[in-house]
């Protein structure tokens, strides 16, 4: 059979008939089947080997350089050297003016420190967020040096050479930065809803590919200075060395930099509205609808913090979660798992849950989903299972701290949330107890959750308006094209 | 090159901005050995991580399937999950007891894969789950298991090539695209019921191609290797040789010589227009020029279409390249409702005209480096990692990262053009257009060739 020709049923009642009426014996074997002997070593499973492979963390010093900038340096044995440059003026919350300038400025950067002729190979890669820019330097181990000289050249006055300009235009061009995925526009259209349109969570990330094309040299190098080489700006450093090394390199290198002021918020965030919020309907007509759910579970600090990673470790994220039981063991609504997050949005934690039913099958996810939190945040969660979110996230906390860069990231990412840069320790989680668990699944009852939906309009149709809500909201995918 | 995925995976694809230096050869010390029962393994430890990845890929997939009974290998990789010999109890029950987050299976064409990620205390416990699996499968595949994961294995096979019109038009592309008996043309997958799958074809196939000697383990991260290579004797060393069949080198495949169409209606909010080309097997002569290529490719015809026509919502150019044969596809997703004759001949044009400007200075180096990029260095995901190391079974340099790089620094301008104007030739395409419909009873329809 080469192409159908008529329809997908007609082919798939031929195929049946076809099935019930002749099948073709199996081939005989290429060898015949022989069993493995069964020893001891295969009856039982050997015990788990004791943490001897992995790294060891020496310690975390904070040091400040000559010019104010303040250090975050994670010693760690054979680690490659990391350097980020933690950027709270490059967020999009505060530079929703300047954006385009800032995302060129940004892939200049990061091809200028890519790029230089001289010294060892450096990788280098930006991410962003509405908190900050989070600029990622990595070399071999001991190259903290040439590193750190590199970075400083980058970030001086004419830091970005005109070369790197035109590759990062080219580059974002080829990359299509103005086209967004379904998944982050169901975020970003949940977050619209909340914060309001105007708000910086709501609008993209990036400029569009004409408009970053339009940027100037000089208009990249201003954007370099005010939000880069600032005062609020801080260093993570992770290497195998001593800090007073650490202090004298960099205080060589970036510690002669002049700082800029910190740039002012240009946008604020609103605040998560109290009230009952309507659902948001996404039309798009992928076979899976992207399901997002949204609750509010307060400030982004210290131990609470922390209880919240472990509850929503328990809804879903691994392997056996409650959700992940519930849709797809139990109900089959599911095949991949559901996402479970918790997101800083202007300072708040967000918990974001996601998951990808059939089109068919949205109206039941998301019944049993409400249903889900309805019951935790009346009952809390049972022991065994608080106990056993602990010990989950207490397994991906160290497996957290596995690469050397993913650690510089936890910590710098904590930074722009306005946490305070933590000693990687399990000590906080060892203090979420299941207590603890209930008073945050009783922030989450059902009437409490943002939703947001995309599918087809017959899917869309099918869900039924929970109880007490205003009337769903509609909302497109693309967001507006630059004119 | 790209591995293969689906459009919906592309459709939530997010990037971020990243860039890499020089073209100095990466660093990756793996190790490769094997047995002497055949089975293969490859060891790529990493002192600084405290994660393992434990990968285990047999050499046969929904190409192996016997015939007449399509997906008896998907059924025996969600059977293996059911518990063997000694798991007392699910083998997803035991990963999680050893605090395993992350553990899944995949059939695809040519292959069957399981993947499991774990703190590298597990590692000894990781591969005597896998040993088990390997040594004492069979166990698992009662007429109790296969009752409860028929229905499950029919309604993934059911969701993905019948009720999900993006996937259906994939499989027919590459149906047209991949000649009959050729093995990539398995993903296309053939029309299932559960009744094929049974009991008696999944023994078949698990005591045909579950064997040591078409076995691979790859396993990467935090773990002394000495540790590992020690559990990998007491886990594998002792299950019997066993001969696999013998399957020959693949044809190269001539490019198409004509131009079919597939003309599909679909109950979905965006139609597509989807050109498809047959292409050169990975690493072949023309391979990396159309991974460059695409690139440029997707970029003008985007200038051309997206912008001036408010009725295109997004381009993609991607190549699906293997050892058997590659694919190139050039998508264009459509805006709500609207016909895919509005776009057409635009979208020829603009293919025209992108190969004609080809030469064109300024866009080469971007998008080479683009590619370079992802070969420069093993991926920080050891999951990811663990993939590129298994996925050439024919390497003997672990990974194929220096060839990688090798062939794409080898790559030039005018080389890039010359294939691209020879292997894309709208001329010889598949065309594939799927209409937006909201009126059908059915997910789609196939209303044949226009």
């Amino acid at each position: 059979m080469n192409l159908p020709s008529r329809s997908a049923g007609a082919l798939s009642l031929l195929a049946t008939l076809a099935a019930c009426t002749a099948r073709p014996p199996l081939p005989p074997l290429q060898a015949a089947w022989r069993e493995t002997p069964v020893t001891p070593y295969r009856a039982e499973p050997p015990a788990a080997l004791s943490w001897t492979t992995g790294p060891r963390w020496s310690a975390t010093h904070a040091l400040r350089l000559r010019n104010g900038l303040a250090v975050h340096l994670l010693q760690r044995e054979r680690a490659a050297t990391h350097v980020l440059l933690v950027s709270p003026s490059a967020g999009l919350e505060s530079r929703g003016h300047d954006r385009v300038a800032l995302a060129t400025t940004r892939a200049a950067l990061v091809s200028a420190l890519a790029s230089g002729d001289a010294g060892p190979r450096l990788d280098a890669s930006a991410s962003v967020s509405d908190l900050g820019t989070l600029l990622s330097v990595t070399g071999p181990q001991g190259s903290l040096r040439p590193l750190a000289a590199r970075l400083s050249a980058s970030l001086s006055p004419a830091g970005i050479p005109d070369a790197a300009l035109a590759r990062a235009r080219d580059q974002l061009s080829l990359r299509r930065r103005d086209d967004v995925g379904l998944a982050e526009a169901m975020e970003i259209a949940l977050l619209q809803q909340l914060f309001g349109e105007d708000s910086a969570a709501a609008r993209p990330s990036v400029g569009y590919s004409d408009e970053l094309r339009a940027v100037t040299l000089p208009t990249a190098r201003r954007a370099l200075l005010s939000a880069y080489a600032t005062r609020d700006a801080a260093l993570v450093v992770v290497c195998d060395m001593a800090p007073e090394e650490v202090q004298r390199i960099l205080d060589d290198t970036l510690g002669a930099l002049t700082l800029s002021p910190p740039a002012e918020s240009d946008r604020a965030y609103g605040t998560f509205p109290p009230e009952q919020q309507p659902v948001v309907l996404v039309p798009a007509g992928s076979p899976l609808s992207v399901l997002t759910v949204a609750c509010p579970l307060g400030g982004s600090r210290g131990a609470d913090l922390t209880a919240q990673r472990a509850f929503a470790s328990v809804l879903g994220a691994s392997l056996g979660s409650r959700l992940d039981e519930v849709l797809r063991g139990e109900h089959a609504l599911i095949y991949d798992a559901v996402d479970a997050e918790v997101r800083n949005v202007g300072g708040q934690s967000i918990l974001l849950i996601r998951a990808l039913p059939a089109q068919r099958d949205v109206a039941d996810t998301l019944r049993i989903l409400m249903d889900q939190f309805e019951v935790m945040s009346a009952q809390g969660l049972p022991r065994d299972e608080a106990e056993r979110a602990v010990a989950l996230t207490l397994e991906q906390r160290v497996l957290g701290w596995d690469s050397a860069s993913s650690v510089g990231f936890l910590v710098a990412s904590d930074l722009l949330a306005g946490v305070a840069p933590r000693a990687p320790s399990i000590a906080p989680l060892l203090e979420v107890t299941t207590g603890h668990l209930r008073e945050i699944a009783a922030r989450c009852p059902a009437r409490r959750l943002a939703i947001a939906i995309s599918g087809t309009d017959r899917t869309l149709a099918s869900v039924a308006q929970p109880a007490g809500r205003p009337e769903p909201r509609l909302m497109y995918w693309r967001t507006p094209q630059a004119p | 090159m790209k591995t293969p995925t689906t459009l919906l995976l592309t459709l939530l694809a997010v990037v971020a901005t990243r860039a890499l230096a020089h073209a100095d050869p990466p660093v990756l010390s793996a190790t490769r050995y094997t047995l002497p029962n055949g089975h293969d393994v490859l060891l790529a430890p990493d002192p600084s991580r405290a994660q393992i990845v434990v990968r285990m890929d047999y050499g046969a997939g929904l190409a192996d399937d016997p015939v007449g009974y399509p997906e008896s290998s998907h059924l025996v990789e969600h059977l293996l999950f059911r518990g063997t010999r000694h798991t007392r109890g699910s083998t997803t029950e035991r990963l999680r007891a050893f605090g395993v987050s992350r553990a899944n299976g995949f059939t695809e064409a040519e292959r069957t894969s399981y993947v499991t990620s774990a703190s590298s205390s597990q590692l000894l416990r990781i591969l005597w789950l896998e040993g088990d699996r390997l040594a004492f499968g069979l166990d698992a595949i009662t007429d109790d298991n296969v009752s409860l994961e028929r229905e499950i294995v029919w309604r993934e096979h059911v969701e993905r090539f019948e009720l999900s019109p993006y996937r259906a038009a994939t499989a027919l592309l590459h149906q047209a695209i991949y000649p009959p008996g050729h093995r990539r043309r398995a993903m296309a997958s053939q029309v299932t019921v559960p009744d094929t799958l049974r009991l008696d074809a999944a023994r078949w196939f698990f005591q045909q191609w579950y064997a040591p000697g078409n076995a691979r383990l790859t396993v990467v991260g935090g773990f002394d290797a000495a540790v590992a290579r020690a559990a990998i004797a007491q886990s594998f060393g002792d299950i019997p040789a066993r001969a696999v069949p013998e399957r020959p080198a693949p044809a190269p495949l001539e490019p198409l010589g004509w131009t079919p169409g597939i003309d599909l209606e679909a109950r979905v909010d965006h139609g597509l227009i989807v050109l498809g080309w047959r292409t050169p097997a990975h690493r072949a002569p023309g391979d990396a020029e159309l991974d460059v290529f695409r690139h440029f490719l997707e970029s003008r015809v985007e200038d051309a279409l997206r912008r001036p026509l408010r009725a295109v919502t997004a381009v993609y150019a991607m190549q699906y390249s293997a050892a058997s044969g590659s694919h190139f596809t050039l998508t264009i997703e459509l805006g709500r409702n609207v016909a895919t004759n509005v776009v057409r001949g635009a979208l020829t044009r603009a293919l025209t005209q992108a190969l004609q400007r080809c030469d064109e200075s300024g866009w080469f180096e971007a998008a080479r480096e683009t590619e370079l990029a992802r070969y420069r260095h093993p991926p920080t995901d050891l999951v990811d990692r663990a993939a590129d190391l298994a996925r050439d079974r024919e390497s003997e340099d672990p990974g194929g990262y220096v060839r990688d790089l090798a062939r794409f620094t080898a790559v030039d301008q005018v080389g890039t053009c010359a294939a691209a104007r020879r292997l894309l030739d709208p001329a010889r395409s598949v065309a594939l257009r799927l209409e937006s419909s909201t009126d059908l009873n059915v997910p789609f329809r196939v209303r044949g060739t226009p």
